[in-house]
């Protein structure tokens, strides 16, 4: 009994041993060397792009193009679907864009606010108005911004 | 690894702290973040002795550690931190600049946390 148990503890402690996850050596496996290759190649063009664009981008402020997507009669007005896209290089916070509608004779205005309009992006709000747009003439204007 | 890191970016990620922060930063602080995170990702797991944490054998140079696990596992948080970004729709219409800053920006505390998965599974 006694000499079965002792060579099964003395296995028992050798096969820790070799299989100690925790254990870190020289390369064991390709598929380890390969994913950290590509990884490596993964973060490098990271990197590069990163430096890249640090000199390619210029520091210019935010410009605006609006542009009306849709018009939607609801019961009681008419919705028009705004995009602002911002296609300077800094990004915009809680951009105000303001429209006026003349149609019939009449002067209307609406409004909304954007959170933020990152550079070289596009968001998208909502003017309403009791006229329809597609009628009259309709101005967009961003009125203001501040700084993320 | 790619639950630890889903484990704190997912928490992290809804907050707008995160694309507010890639917003203020310029590309040269991205550099900065990734260099840092691969940093705290390698000295978690190699070099500071946390229970759990791996040792080197003494012939094995530091960089073989570093292509083998904490190279992918960087890459692992960054997958993650870029598809929990885009599950919250912070990379709608957004230029792709920003979705890099946002994803570097999210995957330092998502390699935090593919870092200490290591230790603990």
């Amino acid at each position: 009994m006694a000499t079965k148990r002792a060579p099964a503890r003395k296995a028992a402690q050798g096969g820790k041993k070799q299989g100690d996850a925790n254990a870190v050596s020289g390369g064991r496996h390709p598929v380890e060397w390969a994913v950290g290759a590509l990884s490596g190649v993964l973060v490098l063009v990271l990197l590069a792009y990163l430096a890249w664009s640090a000199f390619a981008a210029g520091d210019a402020p935010p410009r605006f193009r609006t542009t009306v997507e849709r018009v939607a009669a609801v019961d009681d007005g008419f919705h028009a679907l705004v995009a602002v896209a911002n296609t300077g290089d800094g990004t915009a916070a809680d951009v105000a864009v303001a429209g006026m509608l003349s149609a019939g004779g009449d002067e209307e205005t609406g409004g909304f606010r954007i959170d933020y309009l990152p550079a070289g992006s596009t968001r998208r709000g909502t003017l309403v108005f009791k006229r329809d747009p597609r009628q009259g003439e309709l101005r967009i204007a961003i009125t203001g911004y501040s700084e993320p | 690894m790619a639950v630890g890191a889903l484990f704190l970016g997912f928490n992290i990620a809804p907050t707008e702290e995160t694309i507010l922060i890639s917003f203020r930063m310029s590309p040269w602080h991205g550099v900065a973040t990734v260099l840092l995170s691969l940093a705290i990702m390698h000295g978690f797991v190699f070099a500071v002795g946390f229970k759990g944490g791996s040792e080197l054998e003494p012939d094995t140079p530091w960089w073989a550690a570093f292509v083998r696990f904490t190279l992918p596992g960087y890459a692992v948080a960054l997958t993650i931190s870029l598809a929990v970004l885009w599950m919250f729709g912070r990379t709608y219409d957004t230029s792709l600049m920003e979705i890099v800053m946002a994803t570097i920006v999210l995957a330092l505390p998502s390699s935090v946390g593919a870092a200490a998965a290591r230790l603990i599974l």
